[in-house]
């Protein structure tokens, strides 16, 4: 039976840990496409090593400035298509097909009404998030 | 006959500058610079409601000139934009204000 020390692991961050990647080659666009499952943020690159850093950058910023705006919901507002889920799924099934990425901290003054869910008595507060990056089709040689 | 796989119009690069003045003048949604990140920019749209919007961060390319397709596509899909409105408002900013090609 689950009692009150279950319930301190659930944070309001709980959706974003991990922040699911998916990685392909985006053959009409000649591009690398590295985007976020859950929040549907977006970046591109020539090559896919170049997109994994981009693609960190940006998810902890974006994590950041939501937790400050106080507007979690606005962030997963618009998720990745649901084809993107079905591929990071398939890619789950196959060993070593999702790496685990980067860990990044997600910082930010956290507003009066989320310290209680988060679980933390701070007006700023650090919390580490991993990224999982599933790698889809690369460019052909 | 029409193909069932035919697909939407395809949005092209653009300069930053380009996307930057399509997207104030026509749909109210304006560039804020991402403090220190030189590439980074985050398009916001003003609300009538007055109540706040995230907007979306993106980075260009190019050193900061240039604007990937597939981010133009993703602001059209945050800020509920049709890719069909957004390729005639861009016809319409070259054209230039006298509806005369620009060079």
């Amino acid at each position: 039976m689950g009692g009150p020390s279950t319930l301190t692991k659930i944070t309001t961050l709980k959706p974003l840990d991990p922040l699911k990647v998916f990685l392909e080659f985006d053959p009409e666009y000649q591009v690398y496409v590295a985007q976020c499952l859950q929040t549907g943020h977006l970046v591109t690159a020539d090559d896919p090593k170049m997109a994994k850093e981009m693609i960190a950058e940006l998810l902890e910023d974006e994590v950041s400035f939501a937790v400050k705006a106080n507007d979690l919901s606005s962030l997963l507002s618009h998720p990745a298509p649901m084809e993107l889920f079905f591929k990071f799924e398939v890619a789950n099934q196959v060993p070593g097909a999702v790496e685990d990425g980067p860990t990044i901290r997600v910082s930010g003054a956290v507003p009066q009404e989320l310290r209680m869910v988060v679980g933390q008595d701070y007006r700023s507060v650090e919390v580490r998030t991993e990224i999982k990056i599933a790698t889809g089709r690369s460019k052909a040689a | 006959m029409p193909r069932e796989d035919q697909k939407q119009p395809r949005v092209p690069e653009l300069e930053l500058s380009v996307a930057v003045r399509l997207f104030k003048d026509r749909y109210s949604i304006f560039l804020e610079p991402v403090p220190g990140k030189a590439y980074s920019v985050r398009f916001k749209q003003l609300q009538r409601s007055g109540e706040p919007k995230l907007g979306v961060q993106g980075m260009t390319h190019n050193k900061g000139t240039m604007i990937n397709p597939r981010f133009i596509l993703q602001i059209l899909e945050r800020f509920d934009i049709s890719v069909p409105d957004f390729l005639e408002g861009l016809a319409l900013v070259k054209k230039g204000p006298q509806g005369v090609e620009k060079k």
